[in-house]
């Protein structure tokens, strides 16, 4: 197979592109495919100060490597969910990448903040991917905001928010529809969150992370065994092989035709109010983190 | 015969006959889109032949959480 810009043998294969690539014009593709999804939707400006958030795996990791490379000033977020036999494996992942491009990282310990994830685990009752992901959320957001990084950037990709989409639309999940975008402005504490890997599939992260040398942790987590998120990736997956192009259509259909539609029932955040203990956006008299550490807090004792 | 090594598992499989790389990935039950298939610090599309004797490497995509 040869690659479709300069006729050299190719190494990577994009099926929903139509096309094929040698590893130097690859790298263009890529490189594109982010500056077109920053430009579009306005993610930062060139002098911005931009807060990765990272996990050690080959998304976070390439989407701060890119970032890097288009000149951008950047720094790394990496959250210690203090999993045993995981968070250690992926923590060394992220430090060796940050010490060897001598990129500036920021560790937050979970266990430090009382709320590590065997915790919440163990004395609440909560799934533990949904809960994990609203502490990283939460974590994201404050060191962000805390720090007043002018955005937070996260290397979700093509395949995350395509099956998300999948799973939302399947429930009418319309709360969740309404926020899906690759960029949400920063409102009333909480930090501007951009996507800026939106338009590319895991194949091409993973292909990007290679070509590039990029050290990335492939474990899984311990609790995301069955994880109904995994599903939904699979059944897309089996939507692409025989129709490709899919997943992007999808997704940028959604983007492009139905999310004009939200404009007026989007929330102006009017019920929102600061946590009295630790300064969070919250509708509730307290945040739900702050929440939660107490009820860890109560377990123990 | 070639050997396959699967990334990061380091789980290792022979096969009694080379081939083509997209017969390869279909007798493993992969497509194309969900794996990478290396050979000498190479990504190999799924054309290519792996000859008898031959070693690759093949690392799933997909997030696992």
């Amino acid at each position: 197979m040869k690659c479709k810009r300069c006729g050299q043998q190719a190494e990577v294969e994009l099926p929903s592109h139509n096309a094929a690539f040698c590893r130097d014009c690859f790298f263009v593709f890529f490189q594109r495919q982010v500056e077109k999804a920053i430009k579009k939707w306005q993610m930062f400006k060139p002098h911005e100060h931009i807060l990765v958030a990272v996990s050690g795996g080959k998304d976070s990791l390439a989407l701060w490597d890119i970032l890097v490379k288009l000149g951008y000033r950047v720094s790394g977020l990496f959250v210690d969910l203090k999993i045993e036999g995981f968070s250690e494996k992926a923590r060394e992942k992220v430090e060796k990448f940050a010490h060897q491009r001598q990129g500036h990282l920021i560790i937050l310990d979970l266990a430090e903040e009382g709320i590590a994830i065997p915790w919440v685990v163990k004395y609440t009752r909560k799934t533990p991917c949904s809960i994990c992901g609203q502490i990283k959320r939460y974590y994201f957001n404050h060191i962000a905001y805390k720090n007043k990084f002018q955005v937070l950037a996260t290397g979700h990709n093509l395949d995350d928010e395509a099956s998300r989409l999948l799973a939302n639309v399947l429930r009418w999940q319309m709360p969740y529809l309404i926020e899906q975008s690759p960029i949400l402005p920063s409102v009333y504490g909480f930090a501007k969150k951009v996507k800026p890997l939106y338009r590319l599939g895991e194949y091409e992260t993973a292909a990007y992370a290679f070509l590039r040398g990029i050290d990335y942790f492939a474990g899984s987590c311990p609790y995301s065994k069955g994880a109904t998120f995994l599903r939904y990736k699979q059944y897309m997956n089996q939507l692409e092989l025989e129709f490709p192009g899919t997943k992007l259509d999808f997704y940028e259909g959604f983007l492009k035709k139905i999310v004009p539609l939200f404009q007026s029932s989007v929330k102006k955040n009017q019920d929102l109010h600061l946590c009295p203990e630790c300064g969070y956006p919250t509708i509730a008299p307290q945040c739900g983190i702050c929440q939660l550490k107490h009820k860890i807090k109560n377990g123990k004792e | 015969m070639i050997k396959i090594r699967f990334f990061p598992e380091g789980k290792e499989i022979k096969l009694q006959k080379g081939g083509q790389v997209r017969q390869i990935l279909k007798k493993l039950h992969l497509s194309p889109t969900t794996a990478l298939v290396i050979k000498d610090n190479q990504l190999l599309t799924s054309d290519l032949f792996i000859k008898d004797g031959e070693e690759i490497e093949i690392r799933l995509v997909g997030s696992k959480g």
